[in-house]
């Protein structure tokens, strides 16, 4: 395929993405002053005086304790973190060690379903530069020290520029991950990472198992890519990795709630929204330690009417007591991990598919017997019927 | 020429170069809103020396490029396949097209430069200009954006 080709198929692909009545509507309403326009955000001198003297305290503390594992969740927003979220975390599980780096891995959490982690790699000598995973020479500098710190839109020194005035003389990229990311054992997963003034890199990692497992003996695999040097516009990864790794048991029972609570709610009956032309027929939560696992299974009932919403449908979970004025205000709070999915389970497209399976999670503080759910359409943000959902401890 | 006249004929063009940038609907229409924004406050300077479609986009891609490489982008982008900011909640666009679906699965520094390249038949020299890199780095990224849309295409394409 040749680049005309190839950028006819793009052109095409994205053809159905059009402006919505409502974001015309929202624009003109910015440009008329009746909406805020989305920038960055602008903070009054005040305010970034009040911001400054923690932003101080935040960095002091991060260079004594290194970035962990809340630190990084805490920048999602809608993200509800339970009090004593920390507890069930493991601390200090293994440390692994080169001539280049020690490496501890610091936090770790399972609970069946996802494993979160944190790994700090210290550098022996303090000429070595360390990258987060996606960082490259060229991008600003400051990617690589979000946490604790406002960005700063004067500073647009490259990563390489950076290592050259602090006297770096060579660079790694850092890579964590388990044994499930090569094999494809992972539904999705998140990576991050935040270099801390006294050169220790922390990289987090969530990831997010296709399968659930009370129980499974994995790998820790850490990777450093060397940059070729000295450092400048044609320094590239060399291409040849320094890895250190060791067996690692992830353990449900060790990141466990003990509670006579039940560990699983269902719904008790089926129940339909017409105007989307689906019936939802199951809701399932399950409780873990830090959060509630969703899962909604719904068939189409009527194709026609399921149609409009082109493959676009959520089920919002949302709190009926809060104004529907601004809708996206009543959603009930997410869990740690966030996000969220729609699978078909008797097709592998969509289109073709009658049945879906909807997954997410919720804050643990959003554990009731009673859930209000409303039909919506991502695409044209439709909203559609709303619905309560009475749920049971699972049998 | 007023905005909204602006917006109807232009829209859906800045709109996909958004969503081709971002890779995520609502962002798209963030930066889309941020572009019209924009372009209200500068129309009285437009002199004429380009098309306006092309300033439009010229807007956009700066205006898309600037979210790319925000801090905070990085995250929700790792972490939130469906929505937070606002009151998203878009999966992926449903019809099936693989080459979009390639496209938009590539890492931003690699989006970029294929959106640049193909989306909006960009050269390496303009393309280094707006990106601030070297030639050399732009041909770099888009031989490993290339690399990866082949392995996602399965050698499908050779481009």
């Amino acid at each position: 395929m040749k680049k005309e080709a190839f950028a006819s198929q793009l052109h095409d692909g994205l053809s159905d993405v059009r402006v919505s009545p409502r974001l015309r509507r929202r624009t003109l309403d910015a440009i008329q002053g009746k909406e805020p326009v989305i920038m960055k955000k602008k903070l009054s001198v005040g305010t970034v005086c009040a911001l400054l003297i923690l932003a101080i305290a935040a960095v002091a503390l991060a260079a004594a304790t290194h970035a962990g594992m809340f630190d990084f969740i805490g920048q999602y927003q809608g993200t509800y973190i339970p009090e004593d979220a920390q507890s069930y975390v493991q601390n200090d599980v293994l440390t692994l060690d080169n001539k280049l780096v020690s490496v501890t891995l610091k936090e770790l959490y399972y609970d069946g379903h996802v494993a979160r982690m944190t790994v700090d790699v210290t550098p022996k000598d303090p000429h070595i530069l360390l990258l987060g995973v996606d960082a490259a020479l060229d991008d600003n500098w400051q990617n690589l020290v979000r946490l604790g710190r406002d960005w700063d839109e004067n500073d647009g020194r490259t990563i390489a520029e950076y290592a050259a005035q602090q006297g770096f003389t060579s660079a790694y990229v850092v890579n964590v991950y388990l044994d499930e990311v090569r094999n494809g054992g992972l539904v999705s997963g998140v990576a991050d990472y935040n270099l801390s003034e006294d050169g220790v890199l922390t990289h987090y990692a969530q990831s997010d198992f296709i399968d659930i497992q009370p129980a499974r003996d994995t790998r820790l695999h850490v990777s450093l890519t060397p940059y070729s040097t000295p450092f400048g516009q044609n320094s590239v990864r060399t291409g040849s990795p320094v890895n250190l790794e060791a067996p690692l048991t992830l353990d449900a029972s060790l990141h466990t709630r003990q509670t006579d609570a039940p560990t699983a709610y269902e719904s008790t009956e089926p129940i339909d929204f017409p105007n989307a032309g689906v019936r939802v027929d199951s809701l399932r939560i399950d409780v873990t330690a830090q959060e509630l696992y969703v899962t909604i299974d719904y068939t189409v009932t009527d194709p026609n009417v399921y149609a409009a919403t082109d493959c676009g449908l959520w089920f919002e979970f949302i709190n009926p007591e809060i104004s529907d004025a601004e809708p996206y205000k009543q959603r009930l709070a997410s869990g740690l991990s966030g996000g969220g999915s729609v699978m078909p389970l008797d097709s592998e497209t969509p289109e073709k598919a009658t049945r879906f399976r909807q997954q997410e999670t919720l804050g643990l503080n959003e554990l009731r017997d009673t859930y209000t759910l409303r039909a919506y359409d991502a695409w044209e943000k439709n909203r559609y019927d709303t619905r309560t959902v009475q749920v049971q401890a699972a049998p | 020429m007023s905005i909204e006249e602006l917006i109807d004929r232009y829209g859906d063009d800045i709109l996909r170069l958004c969503t081709a940038y971002l890779g995520e609907r609502q962002l798209a229409e963030d930066a889309f809103q941020e572009t019209f924004v924009k372009a209200w406050r500068n129309l009285a300077s437009f002199r004429g020396e380009s098309e306006i479609k092309t300033w439009l986009s010229r807007i956009a891609v700066n205006t898309c490029r600037d979210t790319l490489r925000a801090g905070w982008f990085r995250m929700w982008r790792a972490s939130q396949p469906v929505d937070e900011l606002e009151n998203l909640s878009a999966p992926e666009s449903p019809r099936f097209s693989p080459v979009r679906d390639a496209v938009l699965a590539l890492p931003g520094k690699y989006r970029e430069v294929v959106v640049l390249y193909y989306y909006q038949n960009m050269n390496i020299r303009e393309m280094a200009q707006l990106l601030r890199l070297s030639p050399n780095s732009v041909s770099t990224r888009l031989r490993r954006a290339r690399a990866q849309l082949q392995k996602q295409l399965k050698g499908e394409i050779a481009l």
